[in-house]
């Protein structure tokens, strides 16, 4: 029966939600609270007296909290945050809104205590356990309260304090801070995305900006990331005050990466009039994206920031193309007594093209990759409006699949693309460092010892890098006595997030 | 005792760890199977072969959280015999009730058939459950994990038990509309 099913499923769900359902006695005091707010407020409003806003600001989506609640402050940096205030900036609540920032709040009890107290231990431990450093050193502040005066006060007390931390931690940081008014889109997006509102807000304000940037690629981002991106394309959004500037120590200077470029497209820099290199995102891998001209071909480059890996490439011709040239851009002027090409309706010969196999090659050798080590490979002309175009050729090798636009006539690539999809080089920028991963050996480690046993004792021990919604974790699976054992390492802790035991 | 020290007594195959774990998580596991089974004698008999499940399974098993690897245990031996006493036409808890509700969430079906991975819906009902505000997942839980009767939830929350079911309701609809686009059958 399928509501049975359902009905088993649910009872699977994860452990924490189960024990957390039963223990939420703050929920039942604030519910009951918020009841006799609610009362109050409708006697505010029936006797005429429109003070509702004044007294308890916020109240739609504070009134959860009971009286006390009188501003929220978000902290985002990829832990998120969300400290509860009063109106004397005390803690009435604080919760982690994902999985790093419960892991950040861990242990901690602010309830009652000072916003100072609270934001400096959160700063604190964050800087202890690697989710601030200098390669991600960039904490976006928000703050959720109808006043717009106490919200800009609170918005930059808050920012002192942090500034204050950052500095005494020795870190360079960069403090974004801006107010929030929950909107029905912003917690659409916060929702669908998992994301604070706060961060929501953010990338809104930079998607407004610059119509190429969408909320798939940004929100997977941490705040540093996000910052980089809009500093490198010289956004400004308004609504925001940042200090100081997004650390880009996480990946090769920008030099680096043009050099890369003009390498790998094989053009000498005297040669190239017009670059323009700015960070941008692809799958939640920071990229540079670097267009460039040199002569009459226009060149378009990602690099993987981190690896200094050319992933796309991409060439265009401007001129009117000459014979054995690129032929698959035509030009807009195509007046010009240079095109020699005949009209779409009469096909060249095959025999003028280099042939699927030379294509294959030409792919291949690119990427330097042999024939045999390929799972797939297909090729084939490419046509647009019954006009052959180039060769399209399509391999994969192990994760990784590239795909090649080969020139019919020349064997030049003309366009290339290479994605890997086991995510192996998004290394943990979720975290604070790459130094946060722990590496495959520890992880096994530590789920050996969590199971008491050691590697002698188990058969068929492996550790796989996993990146599960964002979350960089170590797959661990090992057989001992006739169980077999499947354990989820966190890959920047160690620690054990999930384990399962079957016979 | 701190659930670390009645693990160890597991173990070390030391009996005392079933006395100690009654004792701990006793009221938990048979509110549990109360809830479900709406008899004391039902719940006991499920509540001694939970620790006999426990004593069993532990080792190999370390669970993070006994009091929710328990409840798990004492969940499904609950709903089993709920089952039985289901086709036996015996009047039961809140079983049956919830079972109905959860019709609500069954997903339409779809061109694209998809053999379902328990493991795919699981993971979707936890990103639903985790997108929701907490007040709101955890009525859900208590609804359709501890089975509790609305009333009880009601009352817990200072909310009528309109408020509830309708609140309820949606969620179920929105899990719906979750799983759909998931492209989740079952």
């Amino acid at each position: 029966m399928k509501e049975e099913r359902m009905l088993r499923a649910i009872g699977e769900i994860d452990d924490d939600l189960i024990s957390d359902a039963v223990t939420d006695t703050h929920t039942r005091n604030s519910w009951i609270k918020w009841g006799s707010i609610a009362a109050m407020l409708v006697l505010c409003i029936t006797a005429g007296i429109f003070t509702a806003n004044i007294l308890y600001p916020g109240i739609l989506r504070l009134g959860s909290w009971g009286s006390a609640a009188n501003s929220i402050v978000l902290l985002d940096v990829n832990p998120s945050i969300s400290l509860t205030v009063d109106a004397d900036d005390r803690i009435v609540a604080a919760e982690g809104l994902n999985e790093d920032g419960r892991l950040i709040l861990e242990g901690m009890d602010f309830t009652g205590a000072d916003i100072t107290v609270a934001v400096n231990a959160v700063i604190g431990s964050m800087l202890q356990k690697g989710y601030l450093s200098d390669l991600q050193n960039a904490i976006l502040v928000s703050v959720e309260n109808d006043d717009a005066e106490k919200s800009s006060q609170l918005q930059k007390r808050v920012s002192d304090i942090i500034g204050n931390a950052l500095q005494s931690g020795n870190l360079e940081g960069t403090v974004l801070s801006q107010s929030l008014s929950g909107t029905t889109d912003l917690e659409q997006m916060a929702q669908a995305y998992n994301i604070s509102l706060g961060k929501a807000a953010l990338i809104q304000e930079v998607m407004a900006l610059d119509a190429t940037l969408t909320a798939d690629k940004l929100a997977p981002l941490s705040i540093t990331e996000i910052a980089l991106i809009s500093q490198s394309k010289n956004l400004a959004p308004s609504a925001l005050t940042q200090n100081g500037t997004a650390s880009n120590k996480a990946y090769i200077s920008q030099d680096a990466a043009i050099e890369i470029a003009y390498s790998y497209a094989n053009v000498e820099t005297k040669d190239v009039t017009g670059v323009k290199a700015e960070f941008d995102s692809d799958d939640g891998i920071m990229i540079y994206e670097i267009d460039f001209r040199a002569g009459t071909t226009k060149y378009e480059c990602e690099i993987d920031a981190r690896t200094g890996q050319v992933i796309q490439y991409e060439t265009e011709n401007l001129a009117p193309s000459a014979p054995g040239g690129s032929h698959n851009h035509q030009s807009a002027n195509a007046g010009q007594p240079a095109n020699t090409q005949p009209p779409a309706s009469t096909q060249q010969p095959a025999g003028q093209y280099i042939g699927e196999e030379a294509a294959k090659e030409a792919a291949l050798a690119h990427a330097n990759v042999s024939a045999d080590s390929v799972s797939y490979i297909n090729v084939w002309l490419d046509y647009d409006d019954g006009h052959p175009e180039h060769y399209e050729v399509e391999f994969a090798v192990g994760s990784a699949e590239y795909e090649y636009e080969i020139d019919m006539y020349s064997g030049s690539v003309l366009k290339f693309e290479m994605k890997d999809t086991s995510h192996h080089h998004a290394d943990p920028h979720h975290k604070g460092s790459s130094s946060a991963d722990i590496g495959a050996e520890a992880a096994k480690e530590a789920a050996l010892s969590h199971a008491g046993l050691t590697a002698e004792q188990v058969s068929k021990l492996k550790a796989e890098y996993d990146y599960d919604d964002g979350y960089a974790l170590y797959e661990v699976e090992f057989e001992c006595n006739g169980y077999e054992y499947e354990y989820e390492i966190d890959a920047a802790t160690g620690a054990v997030l999930k384990y399962e035991i079957d016979d | 005792m701190k659930d670390e020290e009645i693990i160890a007594l597991y173990w070390k195959r030391d009996e005392q760890a079933i006395a100690a774990t009654a004792e701990k998580y006793g009221s938990y596991c048979r509110s549990i199977s109360y809830n479900i089974l709406r008899s004391n004698e039902d719940a006991q008999e499920c509540l001694n072969d939970t620790w006999l499940g426990a004593w069993k399974s532990i080792p190999p098993q370390r669970p993070n959280r006994l009091s929710v690897y328990l409840g798990k245990i004492v969940r499904n031996l609950s709903l089993n015999r709920a089952r039985s006493y289901t086709a036996q036409k015996r009047a039961l808890g809140q079983t049956d009730l919830v079972l109905s509700e959860l019709e609500d969430c069954i997903p339409a079906k779809d061109d694209v058939e998809q053999t379902l991975d328990e493991m795919i819906l699981i993971k979707s009902i936890n990103q639903f459950l985790r997108a929701q505000p907490r007040q709101k997942r955890n009525i859900f839980i208590r609804r359709y994990w501890y089975l509790y009767p609305i009333r009880n939830i009601a009352a817990a929350y200072g909310m009528s038990e309109s408020k509830v079911a309708s609140l309820l309701f949606r969620m179920r609809n929105e899990l719906k509309t979750c799983l759909e686009k998931e492209g989740i059958t079952l």
